[in-house]
């Protein structure tokens, strides 16, 4: 059954990248095993022997992984299951029970995946799954039939395609777990981390994924705007901020008096395991299932485990009226005898400035005229990373300069905060609609002046373009400075294009079929006309479809089947039965001539309308000429023949 | 009304149990004589589509859904094609060869596919043994033989058969029962021990036994195709001169009289099978005999038409209500 072997092979082998490499090792020999005893070269082995090996498996999974339950190892658990089956498999029965396992083993691994190339692959595996399965039941037929038999499983998954998009469409979704997830039921996806130490952001810088991806209602905000606000973190403990208090929400809510635009944009975020939500600005109207906290980032009330797509409407520019209620104690905190030389820089600048904002000022020039450098491989800071990077590296990226900057706003008495999120954001020329990566990973400064209310400072926004080492930071951090397009050479630009296009795709592909939830769903049903649809109303559409398929398929199938009986006959066949009803059957073996003879012998009567009826017959079926003869001509001298 | 007609057909439940009864050749397999039910693999499937379903629910995973519901609809797409596999082919029976009692009864089934398709792994069996599978091509006939063992002797009818399939995938099951109203002949079994009678009536013939006799060698003649082998000039065959039967001469005609009244036994079966072997053994012999039985009686002859007549009337001996269709 060597199709049996490459179906399963193919529905192994995604799995076995993941699992670890003695597992990966054990499915491989086990596939070459079953290959040498369908060469007839091994046996397989015995029930005693098996019973040995699945033991030893299910022990090693369980070292493994240190489970048997769980997405990991229950997967683990599986193959090597599906491993064991096949070592036993002799009879057509068997062969079945092992096709169905390697069905279950395709669906695991979209708990993994859901990609596009995810989706290709499960349509490759399963086509190869069901014509092992055409072959397993056509025994007889040998391996100049397995052409045959893959044609005829492409066939009938052609055939099956439109039924399954029309339940996937209309078949309702029930929300959320049934009876809970295990532990890893969602990997740890990479993505903005709660805490922020200057090392993290760099990791991200390194990954080109896609972190979101926004569609604008109208035009998108320009370079230096997109800034995209992620956790936003107050305490600092010498070497990594966090905010032990992001869960808790803002006490009052915004109202817009001053009627400032809106900027109305829907955000389809990729899976990250976290709850921040990112927007631009000051969230407005949002999702009922989030809410903003304390530092006015936008949180969402469930785990974000899968792709999750939000709508809102932020106000960009915003002021605060008022202090109330603000605590801003904690964002003047700097830890104990931490940092001395940069509260005396901070003293320095109190002293010459008049106010907050030209404290700000004075340090921001201080980081212009200074030599500060954005380098991704920054030397390490050992006692002291705020001094150490202020007065002797001055090198880093946005991390450090955040840090420090917030740093030294709070040694001014200015209360600081930083904040981490993304900065950036490239439109796809393509569909329309921002692409967000993971290297657009950002960390900048929030200071609250006491007219303005909490603004935004990016320190790196300072720094010269000739002290900028990366490229695509240059692009970034310096947007008027901009590498147009169009003077790129030919072969980047199509490889720009395909990534578009391809993105685009993903990003439709996203949006429709993984991202194709409950709410998802209830929309599309409002633009079909039917907003409100109960229980009754959906089972009785989806059977109305359902029906229509299926009997538009069996048409397909059984049109071969249907006989077309030779019109010509049936006709002659009803006039023999209306003479049958007056007791004369044309017997099996009697010709229309002879038939006619002895009708005419019984009832005279009938002579001229049973010998026109028998000559045209006659004539149509066999005379040369028969197409001078109109099939209605017949069809009307049978009907009006009525014999009493 | 030929619809009520087609309508009180279809309505009729009896079919359900009692079959159809037998119906002359060719037998189309229609719609309503074509069943269609899952396999056990077809439950276990759709116990995994289930499986899958919750799976795909509870994570909410839309390829999870897609691939649950493709599998779904390509079962559903299985019974159709299954059902196809059957529907509208054609049986009928071939000449079915007589056969002494005990023996295995080869019935020639001939399936007539005319359809644009081919139908493939059509298993046809008598209940309680192994099926024989068979693929039929599009547009042609093919022959299956089935075997069949029967009890007893006389004319005997061919048992019903199931035709089924489980092609494509094996997750349904689509059958139908078919009962051929055909029969074939069942000679009684010859007994294994026993010796032609001694007695050899020779009767005196103005024409002489014709050379058909054992005596005198009257000369050779070109052979025709019944003579029996044993007069077959052997030598000559062997000296390329073609093939030359023998001749006798006589004024004698062997005749031999197989008698219902010489045998001692009381048993009607074991006369009937002593009768059996004592024709199939003169015919061997190549000699002139004749069948006496009760009922009535053969004249000596020789030949395999003869032959047959005797096994024939040995068969339906007793049988009172044989009709000799």
């Amino acid at each position: 059954m060597l199709v049996l072997l490459v179906a399963l092979s193919l529905t192994m082998a995604p799995h076995l990248v993941r699992t670890p490499l003695w597992l990966a090792g054990v499915c491989v020999l086990i596939l070459g095993w079953r290959l040498l005893y369908e060469c007839k070269l091994v046996a397989l082995p015995t029930s005693w022997l098996r019973l040995l090996f699945t033991f030893l498996l299910v022990f090693g999974i369980f070292f493994s992984y240190h489970s048997i339950v769980g997405r990991q190892a229950g997967t683990a658990l599986v193959l090597a299951l599906l491993g064991m089956k096949l070592l036993e498999t002799q009879s057509q029965r068997d062969v079945m029970v092992t096709l169905l396992f390697g069905y279950f083993v395709v669906v695991i691994n979209f708990l993994f995946s859901q990609s596009i190339f995810a989706g290709v692959y499960m349509l490759i595996t399963v086509l190869l799954l069901t014509t092992a399965m055409i072959a397993v039941n056509h025994k007889q037929g040998g391996f100049s039939y397995q052409g045959m038999h893959l044609r005829l499983a492409f066939k009938m998954l052609l055939q099956s395609l439109p039924m399954a998009i029309i339940l996937f469409i209309l078949f309702p979704r029930i929300p959320g777990p049934l009876w809970g997830l295990p532990q890893d039921a969602f990997s740890a996806q990479t993505g903005l981390s709660d805490t922020m130490s200057p090392g993290n952001i760099n990791q991200l810088s390194q990954s080109d994924a896609v972190a979101f991806r926004v569609q604008f209602h109208d035009a998108p905000p320009q370079q230096s705007r997109r800034y995209w606000r992620g956790p936003v973190l107050r305490w600092f403990d010498g070497r990594r901020w966090s905010n032990p208090e992001q869960h808790i929400p803002l006490p009052y809510g915004i109202d817009n008096n001053e009627n400032k635009a809106l900027l109305h944009y829907i955000v389809t975020l990729e899976p990250q395991n976290k709850y921040w939500m990112f927007v631009l600005g000051l969230p407005f109207q949002y999702p009922t299932d989030s809410y903003i906290n304390q530092d006015l980032q936008l949180v969402s009330k469930h785990r974000l485990e899968k792709v999750y797509r939000y709508d809102i409407n932020s106000l960009i520019d915003y002021q605060f009226d008022g202090i109330q209620e603000f605590d801003l104690q904690p964002y003047l905190e700097i830890p104990r005898g931490m940092a001395p030389r940069t509260r005396t820089l901070a003293r320095e600048l109190r002293q010459r400035a008049q106010n907050d904002e030209d404290v700000v000022k004075m340090a921001l020039e201080y980081i212009a005229n200074n030599p500060f450098y954005y380098t991704r491989r920054p030397p390490l800071l050992f006692d002291d990373p705020v001094d150490e990077f202020l007065f002797e590296t001055r090198r880093g990226f946005c991390g450090h300069y955040a840090s420090a900057f917030t740093i030294l706003m709070r040694a001014a008495n200015i209360p600081a905060r930083v904040v981490t999120g993304y900065q950036g954001g490239e439109m796809n020329p393509l569909d329309d609609y921002m692409i967000i990566r993971q290297s657009d990973a950002h960390a900048w400064t929030e200071i609250w002046l006491a007219k303005q209310g909490w603004t935004r400072i990016d320190p790196t926004s300072l720094i010269p373009a000739d002290r900028i080492e990366n490229t695509e930071d240059l692009v970034r951090r310096q947007p008027l400075i901009k590498t147009p397009f169009a003077d790129l050479d030919w072969f980047i630009k199509s490889w720009r294009q395909t990534q578009f296009a391809w993105d685009a795709l993903n990003h439709r592909w996203t949006q429709w079929v993984i991202g194709y939830n409950d709410a998802r769903q209830r929309s599309v049903f409002s633009t079909m006309g039917l907003p409100n649809i109960t229980w009754r109303g959906l089972s009785v559409l989806l059977f109305f479809f359902l029906t229509v398929t299926v009997l538009s398929i069996a048409f397909l199938i059984f049109r071969r089947s249907m006989i077309r009986r030779d019109p010509i006959l049936k006709t002659y066949e009803r006039f023999c039965r209306k003479l049958s009803k007056k007791g004369l059957s044309r017997h099996p073996s009697e010709g229309p001539h002879a038939f006619a003879c002895r009708i005419i012998q019984s009832y005279p009567q009938w002579t001229h309308t049973v010998s026109s009826i028998t000559q045209l017959y006659i004539a149509m079926r066999y005379s040369p000429s028969a197409q001078l003869f109109s099939l209605q001509d017949l069809k009307t001298a049978v009907r009006k023949f009525k014999p009493r | 009304m030929p619809i009520l007609a087609s309508l009180s057909q279809h309505l009729n439940l009896q079919r359900f149990w009692r079959g159809e009864g037998p119906q002359r050749a060719p037998i189309i397999l229609q719609q309503r004589r074509v069943y269609i039910l899952p396999t056990r693999q077809g439950i276990y499937f759709a116990m995994l589509l289930f499986a899958m379903l919750l799976g795909a629910t509870n994570y909410s995973n839309s390829l999870g859904y897609l691939l649950t519901f493709l599998l779904t609809s390509l079962a559903i797409n299985t019974i159709l094609h299954s059902y196809r596999n059957l529907l509208q082919l054609r049986l009928s029976l071939a000449y079915i060869k007589p056969i002494f009692c005990g023996d295995d009864v080869v019935i020639p089934v001939v399936l007539d596919n005319r359809d644009q398709s081919s139908r493939y792994a059509i298993e046809l069996y008598f209940p309680n043994t192994e099926p024989i599978v068979c693929d039929v091509p599009a547009n042609a006939t093919y022959p299956v033989n089935l075997t069949h063992n029967p009890k007893h002797r006389g004319w005997q009818p061919v048992e019903r058969f199931v035709i089924a399939s489980r092609f494509p995938l094996g997750l349904f099951r689509s059958w139908s029962h078919v009962q051929l109203a055909s029969k074939y002949l069942v000679y009684p079994r010859p007994s294994s021990h026993c010796e032609l009678p001694e007695e050899i009536f020779y009767k005196a013939r103005i024409k002489g036994d014709q050379g058909h006799g054992t005596d005198d060698f009257a000369g050779l003649r070109n052979y025709r195709p019944s003579d029996s082998l044993h007069h077959i000039h052997w030598k000559a065959l062997a000296r390329e001169q073609g093939l030359l039967t023998k001749q006798f001469g006589g004024d004698r005609s062997e005749e031999l009289w197989l008698d219902w009244r010489n045998l001692t036994e009381t048993d009607t079966e074991q006369r009937l099978s002593i009768l059996t072997y004592w024709v199939l053994e003169a015919e061997r012999r190549g000699l002139t005999y004749g069948l006496w039985l009760p009922e009535g009686d053969l004249k000596p002859n020789r030949g395999s038409h003869h032959q047959q007549q005797c096994l024939k009337s040995l068969a339906l001996f007793g049988i009172t209500n044989a009709n000799t269709e």
